[in-house]
């Protein structure tokens, strides 16, 4: 919400002159986090369709015929832990399938080598077909989904997640102070869009537009954001100064319930386990996730059970069981639940979306493309005025045009090299998901470093949206070439997440080239910020 | 622009840690409500600071002023752990 227009009006009065204090901190502050916010809302977009994507990604490569009987989850559990060298000191977890994703995923802790046994130990990850038990893959091998998700929240870097919190923050400042530039605005020209005026109105109305339409949404995108990656600095300060230094009695008192029973070396049958499990799996109005054993195979097993009410909204059950007498530990449900951690959940259903329909989440969708429109323009706003001020760098609006047209179209032509690449590459191949990563970084980084050295800024843009149309029309016969009788089959059995990719891949290929054909239109108007000054 | 970042960033992050502290000790509801409300009330109250630090037209003022309602904070927040146990 870039008003800086506004502000030039009055500048004596302390009112406008706050104001413009506030508007120059807005664009300084929304130029700085600008490519980093287009990724997470690139990515957060994509990743609406976390579910919709893995279906895509796995399931043509291992077909699974719902209708066969399934082996007993004991059978799988056992034949795992005899095929891998597990570490029975670690918990063990199993997720269990869905409508999306028909698969088993075994995740095991395995024996840390000697002289390691501080470090975290190798875990696998396994997908097991749930008809004949076998493992079909390692689950990490088909990686799409997954890191997308975390460019979304961590950027596959350590220490990430802080980084996306701090980039939250920022944006949940650019929000308010948007508003108080805007305020005096804000309902009188709430759809207001000056199609007829100059190009610099028509980009601030573009920016103001989208930024109060996409209000609510955007204020609690930045809020759940601080809550998911920022709340350590809360959480350090209640240890510190509220519980001296119990951090057990912290999660303790905020709903997560930890149990770290000590082995006794006795061994008992876990039979007892799956019964209770199956017990569980029958409730009305619920879905379980994901069952993780404490101490497998010992008298101190203690089973967690996770799922969703379905009666009720944003309702996520907890269920803690001993193993030997069948004794229920610790519940949480609809009527006994923790005020933190509900709260908490409501902020992740709110933030992911997945509280109704694939509707809410196109809906979703939409707003995310629409903001990443915000933050461009945004940039472009600053560029336009920049260019013509003589007290900035040609060397810093260099660097902002670059990243603003070189990573955010880089991240949109990388994202569809990596469809492409997780399409092609063999299910079987060693170290696939590493290709895939190279793919994403190799493409991204050619793209900035061409937006550098291209000088017409405006026909690159052109040339990399026909270049995501063209992979993404690869991506699609590749599909088909590949797996056609497999896609027809699936959808067939109602999975219908493959070709929803499909018909999404289509559409942004629609998209793009309207995008395109626009541009070769409007001779000199469009993208001129994008353009160096001669 | 940096001095301001700086101040708005640590200073906010200061000022909310404390804030929020003190509003824990203050408000009387359950702990789970109160954990709740002082991680939501803790990031507003870190965004409002920093807004309003932005606001001035100097670093040295944005600072002056930063300093003086993390004082007024702190010493409520000790008056606070003087008279009660924060558990």
């Amino acid at each position: 919400m870039n008003t800086q227009s506004m502000s030039a009006r009055a500048i004596k009065s302390p009112q406008s002159q706050w104001v413009k204090n506030l508007t120059e901190s807005h664009s300084w502050i929304g130029v700085i986090i600008s490519p980093l916010l287009f990724l997470i809302f690139w990515a957060g977009a994509v990743t609406l369709f976390y579910e919709e994507v893995k279906q895509w990604d796995v399931v043509p490569q291992f077909p699974v015929a719902l209708e066969q009987n399934q082996v007993p989850l004991q059978q799988i559990v056992e034949d795992k832990l005899a095929q891998h060298d597990f570490d029975y000191e670690e918990h063990l977890m199993v997720q269990m399938p869905s409508e999306h994703d028909p698969y088993y995923k075994v995740f095991l802790d395995l024996v840390r080598e000697e002289g390691k046994q501080d470090e975290h130990g190798e875990v696998v990850s396994l997908l097991i077909d749930p008809n004949s038990g076998a493992s079909v893959a390692n689950r990490d091998d088909f990686f799409l989904g997954d890191f997308i998700y975390r460019l979304h929240y961590d950027l596959n870097l350590p220490g990430g997640a802080y980084l996306i919190g701090i980039i939250s923050l920022f944006f949940f400042f650019a929000l308010v102070s948007g508003v108080f530039i805007h305020a005096k605005k804000l309902f009188k020209h709430f759809f207001l869009y000056r199609n007829d005026k100059n190009r610099r109105d028509q980009l601030l109305d573009l920016h103001n537009v989208v930024g109060v339409m996409t209000l609510p949404f955007t204020l609690m995108y930045a809020i759940s954001g601080l809550v998911f990656n920022l709340a350590i600095v809360y959480q350090i300060a209640f240890v510190v100064f509220i519980y001296q230094g119990d951090q057990d009695t912290l999660f303790k008192d905020a709903g997560f319930t930890l149990f770290d029973e000590p082995r006794i070396e006795q061994s008992i049958d876990m039979t007892r386990a799956y019964e209770i499990i199956e017990q569980t799996r029958q409730r009305p109005d619920f879905y379980l996730r994901n069952v993780i054993f404490y101490n497998y195979g010992d008298e101190s097993a203690i089973i967690q059970l996770r799922g969703n009410d379905l009666a009720h909204f944003s309702q996520k059950d907890e269920f803690f069981y001993r193993v030997k007498t069948g004794e229920l530990l610790n519940k949480t449900d609809i009527e006994n639940y923790n005020v933190f951690r509900k709260g908490r959940e409501i902020i992740a259903t709110l933030h992911f979306g997945d509280f109704a329909g694939v509707d809410v989440r196109v809906v979703y969708f939409i707003l995310s493309i629409a903001i990443c429109a915000m933050i461009v323009v945004g940039n472009m706003l600053w560029l336009d005025k920049r260019t013509l001020q003589q007290n900035v760098s040609q060397r810093t609006i260099s660097l902002v045009r670059g990243l603003t047209l070189g990573g955010c179209g880089g991240l949109i032509v990388a994202t569809t090299v990596a469809f492409f690449v997780e399409r092609v590459l063999p299910a079987g191949m060693q170290a696939r998901a590493d290709y895939l990563i190279a793919s994403f970084i190799l493409t991204l980084v050619m793209a900035i470093v061409l937006s550098y050295s291209i000088s017409n800024k405006r026909r690159y843009l052109t040339q990399m949206i026909m270049l995501s149309c063209l992979v993404l029309t690869a991506t699609i016969a590749a599909d088909w070439y590949l797996f056609a009788s497999e896609i027809i089959q699936l959808t067939r059995q109602g999975f219908y997440g493959i070709v929803g990719v499909e018909i999404a891949m289509l559409l942004m290929i629609i998209s793009g080239l309207y995008i395109v054909r626009k541009l070769s239109q409007s001779p000199s108007q469009q993208a001129l910020s994008l353009q160096p000054v001669s | 622009m940096w001095p301001k970042t700086i101040t708005a960033f640590l200073g906010g992050l200061l000022l909310s840690v404390s804030m929020m502290l003190s509003l824990y000790l203050l408000i009387p509801l359950a702990i789970d409500i109160k954990l709740l409300i002082g991680l939501l009330a803790g990031f507003s109250i870190w965004v409002a600071a920093m807004v309003y630090f932005y606001s001035f037209n100097n670093p040295k003022t944005s600072a002056l002023r930063c300093g003086k309602f993390l004082l007024l904070s702190v010493a409520i927040n000790s008056l606070l752990f003087w008279y009660q146990s924060p558990l």
